[in-house]
This record gives structure tokens, C-alpha cells and sequence, in this order.
């Protein structure tokens, strides 16, 4: 969506305009929901978060800084909104099942065979394959760095970490990926 | 070596690879129908009235809280100032204490000044004073009763005269 139409149905959101909100809405869900799904592994669970995400824009709407991007503060909300699902969900698992990733079997296809067949639900069994030991804050750097190919300053303004903190905990999430490959691999 | 996956090439695969949402016109209608029962941005005023209100409120009990503050500190302030003048107004000349020392020093000097007199009997008087003033009485009656004698007198002499 070009910059100027994104403006112009901000402001007139910002006015209380439902319609206009609509349109922002059915631009962005896409947008949102990758990066929901991706960090969540759940599509109930990611629609749940466009939804959080949405509600939560229009009731801030009015305080929204017109100098900050709207994809980065679309982010910012979201992102925030899937980080506590992750950390309620982290401690939902500690509690309920240890051990879940022997439960889970990756059949280890070709990279052609996910590129062409990789449903939503085979795509979150297989981020969560790989993702779902590391911390929340790994898991949300390693997600917007690699996976949404974000920029190290935007993820700075998106998670409110720091630049050190956000590579440290890149290298951490890749090093733990890279080993899980190796054994997939051997 | 086909199963062999590197990380760059989970990652491009995983970056590719969207996932897709589903029925997404429900999604939207799900996300205006949540707003419908928030309230809209425009009907926030009551609301953002309520902060603002919120804040001058605290502003005043802050403001408030600071001027009690002041007004103790002003209140023990001047109470001390007022102890402090009631300290130093007991050690004044109009004191007590200070003329019983005047006197003490009168005393000491005219003890000490020679008027042809024994030291001892010079404070005599100083416990005579009710003789005084009994003996100014009984004078002012011998005066009044001279007086009626001479009244007295002098129409005896003028009857004599008259005579």
C-alpha cells in the first residue's frame, strides 16, 4: 500500500472513521499474521493475535506518532501482543509437557517438497520444531531478524531491546538451530 | 546428499514459505465487530476527560500536600521565633531577677559608703517602715487636733473680746 493511502486512512481512523479502518485493516492482517504465525506456530492462536493487534491499534490510534513508520509501530504492537502469548505459553508448557519434541516427528522432507506442500499447519510444526526450545526473546529476535528480514535498528525500536542484546541473542537462537541441523543432518 | 539442509537454505525456505490466513474477511469482520463493542475513538472524550480530570486532581493533592508542608514549616517557625524572644525577655532589666540584682548592688554599695553610722544600724529603717508610717499618722492627727484648738482658740478670743 503506498505511504500516501496509508496516511490519509490513518488520519481518517484517527477521526473515528470505521471504513477507513477497514481498508487498514485488510492491507495489514496479512502482514501480521506471518509474523504472528511465525512466532506463535498456531493459526488459531496468530488470528487471535491480528485480532489483539487491530483493537489495540484503534484505541491507540489517536496517540500514534505520524513520524514513526506505521508497519514498525503495526509491529511493535504485535509484537508485544504474541511475546506475552509466547511467555504464557512457555510457562503453560513447562508445566504441562516437558519433553514435547519427542512427540513431535519432522519426517524430514526435501526442500522441494516444502516449498511446494508445506501447508500452514506442516510450516508451524516445523518452525516450532526448530524454534520451540529457545527462549521467548530469542525466538522473537531470530523471528524478525531471519525470518521477516528486518533491520538490526528496527528491531531495536520494534522490541525495545538493545543492539547487543538483540545479536547476542541472535547468535544464541542460530547457534541452537544450526545444532538441531547437524543432527537432523547426521 | 539431498537430505543434507544447510541453515541459509531453511532459513530462504522459511522466509518463502507465508503462511496463509484463512477465511481473512472474518478475520476483519471479527476485528470491527471487537471495535463496535470498545468504544469508538471518538466517543473517548468522557474518558479522556475522566484523565485529565485524574491529573489536575493529583496535581492539586500534590500542590495542596506542599502548601501544608510550608504552612507547618511556617507555623513551628515562627513558634520557635516567639520561644527565642521569650528566652531573651527574661534576661531583660524589667525582670525579676534583674532588679533583685539592682537591689543586691544598691545594697553592696551602700553597705560599703560611709555615713558616719554602724554598718549594722544603717538598715534599720529598712524594717521600720509600718513605725513610719504609724508615726505619719499619729502627726497628721496631732496637726488636725492643733488645728481644732486653735479654732478653738481664737473664738474663745473673740468672745472674750466681744465681752
Amino acid at each position: 500500500m503506498e505511504q500516501f493511502l496509508t496516511d490519509t486512512l490513518i488520519s481518517q481512523s484517527k477521526h473515528g472513521d470505521t471504513d477507513a479502518f477497514r481498508k487498514l485493516v485488510e492491507a495489514y492482517q496479512s502482514y501480521v499474521f506471518t509474523l504472528s504465525f511465525r512466532l506463535l506456530w498456531n493459526e488459531d492462536d496468530a488470528r487471535d493475535a491480528v485480532q489483539e493487534t487491530f483493537i489495540r491499534v484503534w484505541n491507540h490510534l489517536p496517540g500514534f506518532n505520524s513520524e514513526m513508520k506505521f508497519n514498525t509501530w503495526l509491529y511493535k504492537i504485535a509484537t508485544n501482543i504474541c511475546y506475552d502469548k509466547l511467555k504464557i505459553n512457555k510457562r503453560r508448557n513447562n508445566l504441562i509437557s516437558l519433553g514435547l519434541e519427542n512427540n513431535l516427528v519432522w519426517n524430514q522432507p526435501s526442500l522441494e517438497n516444502i516449498e511446494n506442500h508445506l501447508i500452514n499447519e506442516e510450516l508451524g510444526k516445523l518452525i516450532q520444531f526448530f524454534t520451540q526450545e529457545l527462549t521467548p526473546k530469542q525466538k522473537l529476535v531470530f523471528t524478525l531478524r531471519d525470518l521477516e528480514g528486518l533491520e538490526v535498528d528496527e528491531i531495536v525500536s520494534i522490541t525495545g531491546l538493545t543492539a547487543a542484546k538483540i545479536k547476542s541473542n541472535l547468535y544464541c537462537a542460530r547457534q541452537f538451530i544450526r545444532e538441531k541441523l547437524e543432527r537432523i543432518n547426521k | 546428499m539431498d537430505k543434507y539442509i544447510k541453515y541459509e537454505e531453511l532459513i530462504k525456505t522459511l522466509q518463502q514459505t507465508r503462511p496463509v490466513i484463512t477465511e481473512p474477511e472474518y478475520v476483519t469482520d471479527q476485528i470491527m465487530k471487537g471495535l463496535s463493542n470498545k468504544k469508538k475513538v471518538g466517543d473517548n472524550v468522557a474518558w479522556s476527560f475522566f484523565l485529565k480530570a485524574r491529573t489536575i486532581a493529583a496535581m492539586a493533592a500534590v500542590l495542596l500536600t506542599g502548601y501544608f508542608l510550608y504552612q507547618q514549616w511556617a507555623i513551628s517557625y515562627k513558634i520557635n521565633k516567639l520561644e527565642q524572644e521569650a528566652d531573651a525577655y527574661q534576661s531583660t532589666p524589667f525582670t525579676s531577677n534583674y532588679l533583685e540584682t539592682i537591689k543586691a548592688k544598691y545594697r553592696e554599695s551602700f553597705a560599703q559608703t560611709d555615713f558616719g553610722t554602724p554598718v549594722t544600724d544603717r538598715f534599720n529603717f529598712l524594717g521600720e517602715s509600718a513605725k513610719i508610717m504609724h508615726d505619719k499618722q499619729s502627726v497628721n492627727y496631732l496637726r488636725k487636733q492643733y488645728i481644732k484648738l486653735r479654732k478653738g482658740n481664737v473664738l474663745m478670743q473673740k468672745a472674750l473680746l466681744h465681752k
